[in-house]
């Protein structure tokens, strides 16, 4: 059976109650945010890679960033570009490819464009690039700018 | 589809809620209403602040020698709200010793530790120890300046009790002298040992409260009209406005008194100044104008005729029936703790 309260017992439990869960409630969310593990913003650090002159035109350097992983710095002209050379799809190394003016992926026949963009295989298909990394040249050196581990 | 819900999960968890109503509707005294027979549902409150507090805490606290400082300082000053909690946890443990001493205070001038309640008394005092022990630990984890010196003097003091000062020292610190061993020690019974302690004191404190019910204790006004009231809800309800007027005041002085972060412990230099924490200043003045020695034993011998208090009251009144000799003594003990806690309090040195 049920019991029929008062209203106003009821605002007065209401009150009470609410006013309970509220402020216990705010404590418990500045818990919530002090056992939250904070996402700190990467710094980031130049790495000297090669003279400027040091690439051929239209040739890869292969340079192996301090997190284990390796990093294609194309250069065509005057213009530089560094992207990862793991696939995207399944983790295979891509090749730079002179003729065609891509990077290719043997695995499963993934191309991508000079810049790293997906243009042709499964990579194409999950719209999934090459990560690139941002470089910077100082005087006549040729930096990588990479994530502080 | 309330009712449904309460007869599916009745059916799973066979609790007889009119046995609990029953159980937690004890008729109490009526002077339970004035406020200061809240002061030992207070600590009880606190110590489970404490608890909460303290096991966030750990998730950053690191209890090396290395590390201890800087961990206080990233829960300070890095972590979102770690300085709240850390103020939190430490201005609750300021209040649960102040309550606990309070309630000490008032069972002892209303006489409620007399026959049955020795046990209680005892078990009280215990928990008092636990109490200061747990500031103590505490207070040396942060590992600043003033509580490693604090810790050393504390482990030269463990030395001069007579016979087994050097093995309870050498147990304390965990060596020769204050390192990483003292700290793992420190926290280990600050998060542990202690906490797990006081639990089974409270729990046998409120076993034997209810045992033996609480004491009566008649005002001029009610003399003779023996009303009672129900524990639950009216009691109840009092200690939860007093744990909500609790958590308003411990975040307002988290807020204005946050609590501080001294200089780095330094092993190399002894501050010009050290004292302990307030609850200690009357031993520390003891140990001042008394010797090292002269003060641990009758400190220790303070502590034990506290403990057995009871028994000495019944001897006293065997002889005396009427007299008030306990209550004096009381006083007298107290006002010179007041004093001594005082006088360091202002003295320089």
């Amino acid at each position: 059976m049920t019991k029929k309260i008062s209203r106003r017992k009821f605002l007065l439990n209401l009150s009470m109650w609410g006013g309970l869960m509220a402020s216990y409630g705010t404590g418990a969310l500045y818990v919530f945010r002090y056992l939250l593990p904070e996402k700190k913003a990467k710094q980031l650090r130049k790495i000297y890679v090669a003279p400027l002159n040091g690439i051929e035109s239209g040739k890869t350097l292969k340079f192996r960033l301090p997190d284990g992983n390796e990093a294609l710095i194309l250069r065509l002209g005057d213009k530089y570009t560094a992207l990862s050379n793991t696939c995207p799809h399944l983790g295979c190394k891509v090749k730079w490819r002179k003729q065609e003016s891509d990077f290719f992926c043997p695995c499963h026949n993934g191309e991508f464009n000079k810049e790293g963009v997906a243009t042709a295989g499964p990579p194409a298909t999950e719209h999934k690039d090459l990560k690139t990394y941002q470089l910077k040249t100082i005087g006549e050196s040729l930096f990588i700018e990479v994530e502080e581990a | 589809m309330f009712d449904k819900l309460t007869k599916w999960v009745l059916e799973r968890a066979p609790v007889n809620t009119e046995e609990l109503k029953h159980l937690s509707a004890e008729p109490v005294p009526n002077h339970l209403k004035r406020w200061w027979w809240c002061l030992g549902g207070t600590p009880a409150y606190l110590f489970i602040v404490q608890v909460v507090t303290g096991i966030l805490l750990a998730f950053y606290y690191v209890p090396s020698f290395d590390h201890a400082y800087d961990s206080v300082r990233y829960i300070t000053e890095e972590v979102p709200f770690g300085w709240w909690l850390r103020s939190v946890h430490k201005w609750s443990s300021i209040f649960m010793i102040m309550s606990v001493v309070l309630h000490t205070l008032r069972v002892f001038f209303t006489g409620a530790y007399r026959a049955p309640r020795e046990f209680t008394w005892m078990t009280g005092t215990l928990l008092l120890g636990v109490t200061l022990m747990l500031g103590f630990t505490g207070y040396s984890l942060v590992f600043e300046q003033l509580s490693y010196w604090g810790a050393t003097v504390a482990g030269n003091m463990a030395q001069a009790v007579p016979v087994v000062g050097e093995l309870m020292a050498r147990m304390l610190i965990g060596g020769e002298k204050i390192a990483n061993n003292t700290l793992t020690r420190f926290y280990v019974l600050h998060a542990g040992v202690l906490p797990v302690a006081m639990v089974v004191l409270i729990f046998l404190h409120i076993v034997l409260i209810r045992v033996h019910g609480v004491s009566q204790f008649e005002f001029r006004d009610e003399k003779g009209t023996g009303k009672t009231f129900p524990f639950y809800p009216d009691h109840f309800y009092t200690e939860l406005i007093m744990g909500v007027s609790l958590t308003i005041l411990l975040t307002c002085f988290a807020i204005i008194f946050p609590a501080e972060l001294g200089e780095r412990a330094n092993p190399l230099v002894t501050p010009a100044h050290i004292k302990p924490e307030w609850y200690f200043f009357f031993t520390f003045r003891w140990l001042k104008i008394t010797g090292l020695t002269f003060a641990i034993i009758s400190t220790g011998f303070f502590f034990f005729l506290m403990f057995i208090w009871p028994f000495i009251d019944a001897l006293i009144r065997k002889f005396k029936p009427k007299s008030e000799i306990s209550v004096w003594i009381g006083a007298f003990a107290f006002i010179g703790i007041l004093i001594l806690t005082i006088w360091e309090a202002v003295a320089e040195h």
